[in-house]
């Protein structure tokens, strides 16, 4: 069931979402090399982990796992996944 | 001789394969962009074919400088004439098969397009196999077109079959992959790869779930926290405790070599030579290798084990409040090693603006050339005692707190420039792919520390030797080793020891700092030869024992540590950061300016020691 719309950052621990879009302001050879890595519009994505104190939180993408910043997580626009 | 080109993403076992395949020892570790230029060697079995390593890239469109060269250098490789290549090999990680292949089907398009052969090398099937799982080799290689061939870059499984394979004749891929495929429209190779995967891929997350539950530990604010320092923690110590027995090994096997050499020579200068230069400014230094083994060895542990990317996540925030990226993270603490391959490593840093700034850090980071000085200072000041029931050792304390001297120093001259120049706007945000977690290969990585050793002594050994030699005919003429003060070298340090005085120095220990500045282990074996000629014995491997009885003040032992601490005196980090910035600017700036501060800060450490002690 797909729930509210939100930025890819304020995902928690566990929980998983579809990638809806990117900001206008992304720069296009960020959102290339995201698309790349498998971050694109309609890709499943979890978070697998989220540490606190604002480091940078583990996303897994098909059988990879990324670590994204909070400025770019924030660029990339989802819809929530509630089981 | 026909090329093998070995291509791949990042961390995807490229270099490990070539090693295998060709008998070298290319620097490999479990975080992605270690190898950051081509290497070429033989292959081993089959002497016709010349393999080259190119730098993981995650694809063949580009996005930033380093990427840009390594992808040219591939398409430059493949505009080679059909028939010259034996075969384009495409290393892709089968546990993460998806990403793999993404790249795998541009590498394809290129070889179609090139009419060169392709292979794709599905490495790291033991960890799939441990899990009861495997790739469909056969049905993807009927799928593309091109030889799949399952292989073990660590255990070797599977890499002769490689090798035999690229010595026979491979049709190079013709077709397209399906109708109407477009093959630069890189949504449409996603969507392949990831119905490739799906359908010929491992089946199952098992792995995924493993190192989620790693994660969770490792990243946890409290334990993540808790573990990191205890780490670091632990990596300082070892350094003392590991260390001490095969140094102490080192020191008797210099003192039997002496002994049994030292007997063939008449008493007269060839003896003095031998005994001061040879055994007294060689024989110091080499007391201190093991230390520099035993560092490469846990940073290896440490990069192998994949705990470092999750390292650069936990510093990611902190270093950012510097100015820098958790991506600064891997360069500092291969700094810590050596400057150079840590300046190497800086490559992997996208955003020009960080990757300078890291540049600024890595300089100040605790390399192994400082670590005979420390060695040698705190083995001369500081207690061989432990506290806290014996867990803690006074001297690996004392290591830790001149390594964060060294970290510390490095931090807040990023931060201050930082501040001054305040260019964003061609920053490149962090993004680190985490890699599995693994069981480091005990052999390879005492095979790695021995030849980090090794390379090191080879390139400090020479230097070394000459300066001792050269130190040695200067403190000896012109009246043979009666008086080291009334020698050539004695005129020439009371020159300069008004600049070594206010550090509470006389001349041999400012003698031995001028002639650091070729390279900093250069100090003891300068040091070594001239005590050696002072004290006109045998003295081998009490060198700690000499100084002491120097009288040289603690403060002044400070100063010194201060000044190693902080001055930029590496001819080799200069000459690697022009090569990498293409200037002498920077290198000429961090010289001049690392030294001024180095002088400025021991002056005042020496100030406040003398003045509490």
């Amino acid at each position: 069931m797909i729930n509210s719309a939100s930025s890819l950052w304020q995902m928690r621990r566990g929980k998983s979402c579809v990638v809806t879009g990117f900001d206008a302001s992304m720069k296009a050879n960020i959102r290339l090399r995201l698309e790349e890595l498998g971050f694109r519009e309609g890709a499943v994505v979890t978070c697998s982990m989220a540490p606190s104190l604002g480091a940078p939180k583990l996303y897994q993408v098909a059988n990879s796992v990324y670590s994204l910043e909070q400025p770019l997580a924030e660029l990339v626009h989802i819809q929530s996944l509630h089981a | 001789m026909k090329k093998v080109l070995l291509v791949g993403s990042p961390n995807s076992g490229k270099s490990m394969l070539f090693n295998r395949m060709t008998g070298m020892n290319q620097r490999v570790a479990n975080f992605p962009g270690i190898t950051v230029s081509t290497h070429a060697g033989m292959c081993r079995d089959n002497h016709d074919l010349e393999v080259v390593d190119f730098p993981g890239v995650y694809s063949l469109q580009y996005i930033s400088g380093e990427e840009e060269i390594a992808v040219k250098a591939f398409n430059d490789a493949v505009q080679a004439h059909p028939g010259e290549i034996a075969g384009v090999v495409c290393v892709v990680d089968s546990t993460r098969l998806e990403k793999g292949l993404f790249f795998a089907l541009q590498v394809r398009e290129a070889c179609r397009a090139a009419g060169h052969p392709m292979v794709i090398a599905s490495n790291m099937t033991d960890i799939l196999s441990r899990h009861n799982m495997a790739i469909d080799a056969p049905g993807l290689s009927d799928r593309l077109g091109v030889p799949v061939v399952p292989v073990s870059a660590r255990s070797g499984d599977g890499v002769k079959a490689l090798v035999a394979l690229l010595g026979g004749q491979i049709a190079p891929p013709t077709s397209l992959l399906a109708a109407n495929e477009i093959a630069v429209d890189q949504n449409r190779l996603r969507n392949l790869a990831e119905d490739l995967t799906a359908e010929y891929g491992p089946k199952g997350d098992y792995l995924l779930k493993a190192h989620t539950k790693a994660d969770q530990f490792f990243l946890n604010t409290v334990t993540g926290g808790l573990s990191f320092v205890f780490i670091m923690f632990l990596l300082f110590q070892s350094i003392f405790t590991w260390a001490a027995p095969l140094m102490d090994g080192v020191e008797t096997l210099i003192g039997l070599a002496a002994d049994a050499v030292l007997p063939w020579f008449d008493d007269g200068w060839s003896r003095d030579f031998v005994a001061d230069a040879l055994f007294g400014g060689l024989g110091s230094f080499l007391v201190f290798v093991p230390q520099i083994f035993i560092l490469t060895m846990v940073v290896g542990l440490m990069e192998d084990s994949g705990y470092l990317a999750r390292a650069a996540v936990i510093c990611h925030r902190p270093l950012r409040s510097f100015g820098l990226t958790g991506k600064s993270f891997v360069p500092m603490l291969s700094g810590v090693a050596c400057a150079i391959p840590g300046i190497y490593a800086a490559r992997t840093i996208e955003s020009p603006r960080r990757r300078w700034l890291t540049y600024l850090a890595i300089p100040l980071m605790p390399c192994s050339a400082r670590l005979p000085v420390y060695g040698l200072l705190i083995a001369a000041f500081i207690p061989d005692q432990t506290i806290l029931g014996g867990w803690v050792g006074l001297q690996g304390l004392a290591l830790l707190f001149i390594y964060l001297l060294g970290i510390v120093a490095g931090l807040l001259v990023v931060a201050v420039v930082s501040r001054f120049d305040q260019a964003e706007s061609d920053d490149t945000p962090f993004v680190l792919e985490m890699p599995p977690y693994r069981t480091p290969g005990v052999v390879t990585l005492i095979r790695n520390a021995w030849e980090r050793s090794g390379d090191f002594v080879k390139r400090a050994g020479p230097v070394i030797f000459w300066v001792s030699l050269v130190v040695w005919v200067l403190g000896y003429m012109p009246n043979y080793g009666q008086d080291l003060g009334e020698s050539w070298l004695g005129y020439a340090g009371r020159l300069i020891e008004p600049v070594f005085e206010p550090l509470g120095l006389d001349w041999k220990y400012g003698v031995a700092i001028l002639a650091s500045f070729l390279a900093r282990e250069v100090f003891v074996g300068t040091l070594g030869t001239l005590f050696g000629i002072e004290d006109g014995e045998e003295n081998i491997g009490s060198l700690a024992d000499q100084i002491t009885t120097s009288g040289l003040s603690l403060a002044s032992g400070v100063a010194i540590v201060v000044f190693f601490a902080l001055a930029s005196q590496c001819i080799s980090t200069l000459a690697t950061l022009r090569r990498e910035s293409r200037s002498w600017r920077l290198p000429a700036q961090l010289f001049v300016g690392y030294g001024i501060m180095a002088y400025v800060v021991a002056y005042l450490f020496y100030l406040l020691v003398g003045a509490v002690a």
